[in-house]
């Protein structure tokens, strides 16, 4: 109670401080978050040796990826990434579609689902959204592979069940596609041929059966490892220096708030000291009023950015921000630190104030 | 004996120059004694009690309050344990502004491990004439007022040993009456023992002995005090 009674001192100068804070909670939060799902995202799909084939048709079609991968006379097998509705989803536990750990969305959707054919999933089981199902031809009683970021090997499924869902797209959706004008895309995976050969023979064939496609890529492990960093690399450049500056920022208000509060109490300091208070008396008052300005910007800001993150993810199948716990604590504690670090200096030499000599000044 | 100040030296730097406020000052306070002290402007009379109060270091001799000592080298917790051992009124009251009256009058308590005593406190308020003004903060407070609520935090912690730099100095006369009755009572019933920097008259024949600070020393004034001791 005191300490926030202490912190109200100078409304304007909180304000200022309170502000600066909440502004490096934000960018640090956003860019923590961003770089988490380039890191999730960028985890390699493509086992070695093998070349992945990526891209979207402008207009539907009948094409699959059977299809595809036959005509095209390529060893290769095809997978689904993507949004899996296993037993598990069900029960509301996590699953690690695109890696993402978090499944609140997932249950969130849940209670919309309707089954079209087939049943719930079991063990290895899966549900199939309508809409993905007619773009891969698959039927209830069908495997299915899905690979997962980080692991070499896909996994089979049997699909149990056909649902009306609105992640119709999410069996087959990648990051980086654009949201809504995605028509299907394929991946498949071919051996022993260069990408570059690899993406002339795919254009080639598309020309030939009049279909138009969007971003033909082929990529080994090796490019999309380099691809993902190249991503990640930019949205630190971007967001890097913002959270940078504000947080720099704070940092030096909140020094500047005990710097001057060391002036300016160093009287009331020397006659609590005379009354017989010990240096750690003097500290641990003043870092409560540190703790208090903090617990004024700091949690507030992190459910703001919580929320903000929740609907930059949007409501829709295709969701690349996750609000995560893991990363909200980061930032409280690093925040908390930075905080109570800036405040310890200005505060120590509150505490270590000679009381005869500040009393004697009139 | 309640205090003794033996050989204390206190020397301050001014620009390059060393300059000697207090030279072998030698003190001995019976128990239940009231000392005033006096003496002009700038002989050392701040400087003095704030040896007395443990919040300044001597740079020369010893002093002793009870089993305390306190010396040029003595540690931190010595100063602490001085500090809260004597009750301190400071020439100018310094209150904390965000706190009210109340609380600043049971600042002692809160670095001194005791429990507060709050219906002395009440009574201490009672008795300067401030009952009513225990929620306001300093600054709805006058000047005498202010210096009242610094006597109560004084007093709060019911020391055997009070120390007040010229506590009457911003108050009126009836406001100065109820202070000195005050001190006198709890100097003549509960064996308080006090030195008290003062100019008033009011005061200096109650006292039981009155020094005056010249040159670095104390010297014995040729006003007589009162015999009860
Ligand atoms: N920290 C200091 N540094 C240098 N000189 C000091 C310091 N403190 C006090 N002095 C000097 O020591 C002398 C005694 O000061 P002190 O405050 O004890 O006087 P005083 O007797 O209380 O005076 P007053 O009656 O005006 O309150 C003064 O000459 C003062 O200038
Ligand atoms: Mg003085």
């Amino acid at each position: 109670m005191e300490a926030v009674k202490n912190a109200l001192r100078h409304p304007l100068r909180l304000l200022v401080l309170v502000l600066s804070l909440v502004i490096g909670v934000v960018a640090s939060f956003l860019i923590l978050t961003i770089l988490r799902t380039a890191e999730l995202l960028g985890q390699p799909t493509i086992p070695p040796g093998v070349l992945r084939i990526s891209f979207a048709l402008e207009a539907p079609s009948s094409l699959t990826p059977a299809q595809f991968l036959e005509e095209n006379g390529l060893q290769g097998e095809w997978v689904t990434l993507g949004q899996l509705f296993r037993e598990d989803v069900r029960r509301g536990a996590a699953i690690g579609a695109y890696g993402f750990e978090s499944v609140e969305t997932m249950k969130r959707f849940l209670p919309t689902l309707r089954l079209k054919q087939g049943g719930w999933p079991k063990q290895y089981q899966l549900l199939v959204p309508q809409q993905a199902c007619r773009l891969l031809s698959c039927r209830v009683g069908q495997t299915i592979k899905v690979l997962y970021p980080g692991t070499e090997q896909p996994v089979r499924y049997t699909v149990s069940g056909i649902v009306d869902s609105p992640l119709a797209t999410t069996l087959l959706a990648v990051p980086a596609a654009p949201r809504g004008g995605l028509d299907w895309r394929l991946w498949a995976f071919a051996r022993s041929q260069s990408s570059e050969e690899l993406e002339d023979q795919v254009r080639a064939y598309l020309q030939s059966r009049g279909l138009k496609a969007a971003d033909v890529q082929v990529l080994d492990r090796i490019g999309m490892q380099r691809s993902w960093r190249q991503l990640s690399f930019g949205f630190t450049v971007i967001l890097g220096p913002t959270a940078l500056v504000a947080l720099i920022s704070a940092t030096l208000l909140v020094l500047f708030n005990f710097a001057v509060n060391r002036l300016e109490r160093a009287k009331e300091v020397a006659i609590k000291r005379a009354l017989g208070a010990s240096r750690s008396h003097i500290a641990l008052e003043s870092l409560a009023e540190a703790m208090a300005i903090f617990l004024l910007a700091v949690p507030p800001s992190l459910a703001v950015t919580w929320a903000l993150l929740d609907r930059l993810g949007g409501g829709e199948a295709q969701r690349l921000f996750y609000p995560e716990v893991g990363i909200a604590l980061q930032v409280f504690a690093g925040i908390g630190a930075l905080v109570l670090l800036s405040a310890l200096g200005p505060v120590l030499a509150l505490a270590s104030t000679q009381p005869s000599s500040q009393l004697k000044e009139e | 004996m309640m205090l003794e100040v033996i050989d204390l030296s206190r020397r301050y730097r001014s620009g390059s120059q060393w300059v000697s406020v207090l030279q072998n000052v030698q003190l001995r306070l019976r128990e239940g004694e009231l000392l005033v002290v006096a003496g002009r402007s700038g002989s050392g009379k701040t400087t003095l009690l704030h040896l007395l109060a443990g919040i300044d270091r001597p740079d020369e001799g010893k002093l002793h309050l009870g089993e305390l000592v306190l010396s040029r080298n003595s540690p931190e917790v010595s100063l602490l344990r001085w500090r809260r051992a004597v009750g301190f009124m400071h020439q100018t009251p310094v209150l904390i502004p965000t706190l009210t009256a109340w609380e600043n009058a049971l600042l002692p308590f809160r670095y001194g491990g005791q429990n507060p005593d709050l219906a002395w406190v009440k009574l201490l308020f009672k008795r300067l004439g401030i009952s009513g003004l225990e929620n306001r903060r300093p600054r709805q407070l006058s000047g005498g007022q202010a210096t009242r609520v610094a006597l109560v935090r004084a007093l709060a912690r019911r020391n055997t040993l009070f120390l007040a730099d010229e506590p009457t100095g911003r108050l009126d006369e009836a406001g100065a009456t109820a202070v000195w009755g005050l001190l006198l009572e709890l100097n003549r019933q509960e064996g308080i023992s006090g030195v008290v920097v003062t100019h008033d008259p009011l005061i200096l024949k109650q006292a039981h002995r009155v020094l005056t600070v010249q040159e670095g020393r104390l010297v014995e004034a040729v006003v007589s005090g009162r015999g009860d001791l």
